[in-house]
């Protein structure tokens, strides 16, 4: 008897199982919003084409609608006053300002690329999509533009974007690329602050006044710098254990950190990377001609020993530990290295000093490092949203006022009072002991990331304040209270050596052969220039390298991209 | 209480019989806190282990996930062929095949030889303290281990180079440089990490065996050695078969933690293996199909082998396992 009771439970909990597993992939409640564009909704058509979905009036929907969305939760969010991701300062703004009520169908955390995953997840049980979307995942965000979900935004694009908005995203009309299709623009790119990951070179300061050396400034210039740095004794210990240069070779030639790509670049070419070409194609930079000579350079100086023996096991992290705990005396990457790693210098090394240098010029003259794409994703409206207009309503206000902390608007300072800035005697201050309860940025709780970001204005601001002027408004008083001397002067030359960026150029989903043969391709190269740079390898194999990826398969690719680049440059 | 079931006498015996009765019977009446017991792991063996099998048709599909199951194209065996048809494939699976069979092989030898050695000391205190010692290093992660060896083997005065030229008159090894050393460091610190653990297993075989042979065995005048050889050993082997048999089912798995925190471009050669090589294809594209079907590729090797084990075994040892 009992032991049937037993399994009619052991029956009934399994096929509990089974159906919570079903609901799961079941899509969620079904949405009463309204029909699109049907005729009651319909108002007045203003300038423009301007027209809305829903009653509305002084830049207000009233009464407020819904709009749908999810949010990716980063380790860097934090909240205060026992707000959430689904009801917080910005909510609350969204709601009294614009009429929007901002409902998050869910959140998940970025850690472990969670969000990704869920996201993904939520494609193939086929849930409802949200009305807006932000992606930061280029492939993601074509897959889901592949799965038609998704509608086309550029005509919205033209007809309801703000002239601020407009302007910021047509600095570089490329982060437009990955989101096209044949019949238009499927993702809103959102901008993002340039030259963030653009490499400039800090060299340790007092090395170069201990020695009486000058910054250099070509490569054979650098070069004597590394020869001192490795025979003179810099640091002045009696021992020969110091080197000239840090790398982390191990996963990349061109990491974000510790980088070798500007030695290409010297050359004309940044390696693992699509580049323009002269005749306006997109070319691979690895089997460029330059390629070969960056290589040869690379291998003359580990076999000099100004490189460590073992930069090609350490990663990033290693290779600056290389160079905090002063035995290298260069090292190359992003301007915001000064703080972390770098700022452990200081501590590790008493009366080190660094500053930073533009990537050195190669034999005729031309420098080159690697860029940074200058957007973060971006976001797609559904098909089915009822109010796809709402998006733009939202994201013109912070364009128009939070970019550049216009003056006399609510973001003067920052979002918002009592967050991330507080007025003490009518002085805005930062400082997280001022504000009570702590600084949060709840800018993070946008959907577009960071709220509105306009590329240029954060480095331009950083460049007018290095040059030593006052600032001129309200975003660059911002920017003086963050940024001491060594930032400023890292911004300086950051700034300064925007000709020579060389951004990433293929930024689409990776191409049919790409995904068959990329990763076949990109070991064999990663693998054969490693060994040349350690003089494993004679540095011909560079040319047997060059044949063998043409013919297998990269010239299939080198195809596939141009068609790619024709089709979306137009 | 339950009433008392009349064909279960045994509480009511005086002695314990040795003899089991004759056909073991379900009897969930008596054993439910057991069943009990395991129950969340079924559930859980069940949702994690069995509900994900139907995913493996993605191997046999071009996966997109907006189309789901049922509406992405069949593809037959193309993934798998892609799996064959990779320039380094050959390559790739022989280094897979040859680190983990080494892995294997001294993650037995090792184990079993120091558990030996350890029952025969004869000071409690020490023997304790050098067991738990030595399977400290299990509980570290690969990441942090990773760190610690590359510090550790440099050729710019890491510990181990340090020691070594200063004992024998040779240059620096590049112990992570180059392919044969590679091998060898993955190897050995592998099983330097492992081996204490595996040991426990030992230990507690050891800890089984009949103490009245030993007695035995001293009564017709055998020695330490002698009890060793006649005794211990054969007393440790079937628990060696069924230790072996099992980690034959991981003979794909070479351990992607700590080759894919130790191995950089010079190493690729002699040193990648599936799991780093699918890792990085999968980074690049996002092909499910071919993760799927290359995880496929590799249960479906593994279980060939562990049956033929289990085979073996039982031909050979005339043991089953289980």
């Amino acid at each position: 008897m009992k032991t049937k009771v037993w399994r009619n439970h052991l029956l009934l909990s399994m096929s509990m199982v089974l159906a919570f597993g079903a609901a799961c992939s079941n899509s969620g409640p079904a949405d009463p919003a309204p029909v699109p564009g049907s005729t009651n909704n319909e108002q007045e058509v203003g300038e423009g084409g301007i027209s809305y979905s829903a009653p509305f009036a002084d830049g207000k929907y009233d009464p407020p609608i819904d709009m749908t969305t999810v949010a990716a939760v980063s380790p860097s969010m934090t909240f205060k006053n026992g707000e959430t991701m689904e009801n917080n300062v910005h909510t609350e703004w969204a709601l009294e300002r614009f009429g929007i009520n901002l409902n998050y169908l869910w959140t998940s955390t970025t850690q472990n690329t969670a969000f990704n995953t869920r996201m993904r997840l939520a494609l193939s049980a086929n849930e409802k999509m949200p009305d807006v979307l932000a992606i930061d995942d280029v492939q993601l965000a074509n897959d889901l533009i592949d799965s038609g979900k998704f509608m086309e935004v550029g005509e919205m694009w033209e007809r309801y974007a703000s002239d601020a908005y407009k302007q910021a995203v047509n600095e570089d009309p490329t982060m437009w690329y990955p989101f096209m299709r044949e019949d238009g623009a499927y993702g809103i790119p959102i901008p993002e602050y340039s030259w963030n990951n653009d490499t400039v070179l800090f060299i340790r300061q007092d090395w170069l006044d201990n020695l009486g050396l000058e910054a250099p400034e070509t490569l054979d210039e650098l070069e004597a710098v590394m020869d001192a740095f490795v025979t003179q004794d810099p640091d002045g210990n009696g021992q020969a254990d110091t080197y000239g240069l840090a790398l982390g070779m191990r996963d990349s030639l061109k990491p974000a950190q510790a980088t070798a790509s500007w030695v290409f670049g010297a050359y004309g070419t940044i390696p693992q990377q699509w580049n323009l070409a002269e005749d306006g194609s997109l070319a691979y930079g690895s089997i460029q001609p330059g390629a070969k000579d960056a290589l040869q350079k690379l291998n003359e100086w580990v076999s000099k020993g100004y490189i460590h023996r073992e930069a090609g096991l350490h990663d990033e992290t290693k290779a600056a530990e290389l160079f905090t705990s002063g035995r290298a005396g260069i090292i190359a990457g992003p301007y915001w290295m000064d703080r972390t790693p770098l700022k452990d210098l200081m501590v590790n090394v008493e009366g080190a000093s660094f500053q930073a240098y533009p990537v050195p010029t190669g034999p005729d003259g031309q420098a080159g490092r690697q860029g940074t794409l200058n957007f973060r994703g971006a976001v797609l409206i559904n098909k089915d949203a009822p109010h796809p207009e709402a998006f733009f309503v939202y994201q013109n206000y912070l364009f128009d006022n939070f970019a550049t902390l216009q003056e006399g608007s609510e973001f003067e300072y920052q979002f918002a009072e009592g967050y991330d800035y507080v007025l003490v005697d009518g002085e805005a201050s930062y400082d997280t002991n001022d504000i009570p309860g702590g600084r949060v940025i709840p800018q993070k709780y946008t959907i577009t990331y960071e709220g509105a970001r306009i590329p240029s204005s954060a480095m331009e601001a950083l460049g007018w304040l290095a040059e030593g002027n006052e600032p001129r408004n309200n975003l660059e008083r911002y920017h003086s209270r963050f940024s001491d001397e060594t930032r400023l002067q890292v911004a300086n030359v950051n700034l300064n050596s925007r000709e020579a960026s060389m951004p990433e150029r293929f930024t689409g989903a990776p191409t049919r052969t790409m995904k068959s043969r990329g990763e076949y391709l990109n070991t064999q190269e990663l693998e054969t220039f490693i060994k040349i740079i350690y003089g494993e390898l004679p540095i011909d194999e560079f040319d047997r390298f060059v044949e063998t990826w043409k013919s297998s398969a990269g010239d299939t690719i080198t195809e596939e991209v141009n068609e790619w680049y024709n089709a979306v440059k137009e | 209480m339950k009433k008392k079931d009349p064909q279960q006498p045994a509480d009511q015996l005086p002695v314990r019989t040795p003899v089991r009765p004759a056909k073991p019977k379900w009897n969930l009446q008596r054993n439910w806190p057991l069943h009990l017991l395991v129950f969340p792991a079924f559930v859980l063996v069940l949702i994690f282990q069995y509900a994900p099998l139907p995913g493996l048709i993605m191997a046999f599909q071009e996966f997109k996930p907006w189309l789901g199951y049922f509406d992405s194209p069949f593809i037959g065996l193309e993934q798998f062929r892609k799996i064959i048809e990779i320039p380094q494939a050959r390559q790739v699976i022989w280094n897979t095949f040859l680190i983990s069979s080494f892995k294997i092989v001294f993650q037995l030898l090792v184990p079993f030889v120091f558990a030996l050695l350890l029952n025969e000391v004869r000071i409690m205190v020490f023997k304790r303290f050098v067991q738990s010692f030595v399977y400290l290093p299990h509980f570290l992660s690969w990441v942090i281990l990773g760190g610690i060896l590359i510090d550790m083997l440099s050729t710019d005065g890491g510990l181990i180079n340090q020691v070594l030229t200063s004992l024998l008159p040779i240059e620096p090894i590049f112990f992570l440089g180059d392919g044969d050393w590679f091998r060898f460091t993955v190897i050995v610190s592998d099983v330097w990490k492992d081996f204490g653990f595996s040991t426990i297993v030992f230990l507690a075989a050891l800890a089984g065996i009949d103490p009245s042979l030993y007695e035995a065995s001293l009564i017709d005048g055998a020695n330490r050695f002698k009890q060793a050889l006649y005794i211990t050993i054969p007393g440790m082997i079937p628990i060696t078969i069924v230790v072996g048999t099992l980690s034959l089912g991981n003979i794909l798995n070479a351990g992607f933690d700590q080759i894919f925190n130790l191995y950089n471009p010079l190493v690729y050669q002699k040193g990648d293996i599936i799991d780093t090589y699918v890792y990085r294809i999968g980074l690049l594209s996002g092909d499910y199909s071919f993760g799927t079907a290359v995880g496929m590729f590799k249960s479906i090797i593994s279980f060939v082998l562990i049956v033929a084990a289990y085979r073996m075994a039982y031909k050979f040892a005339n043991y089953r396992i289980f």
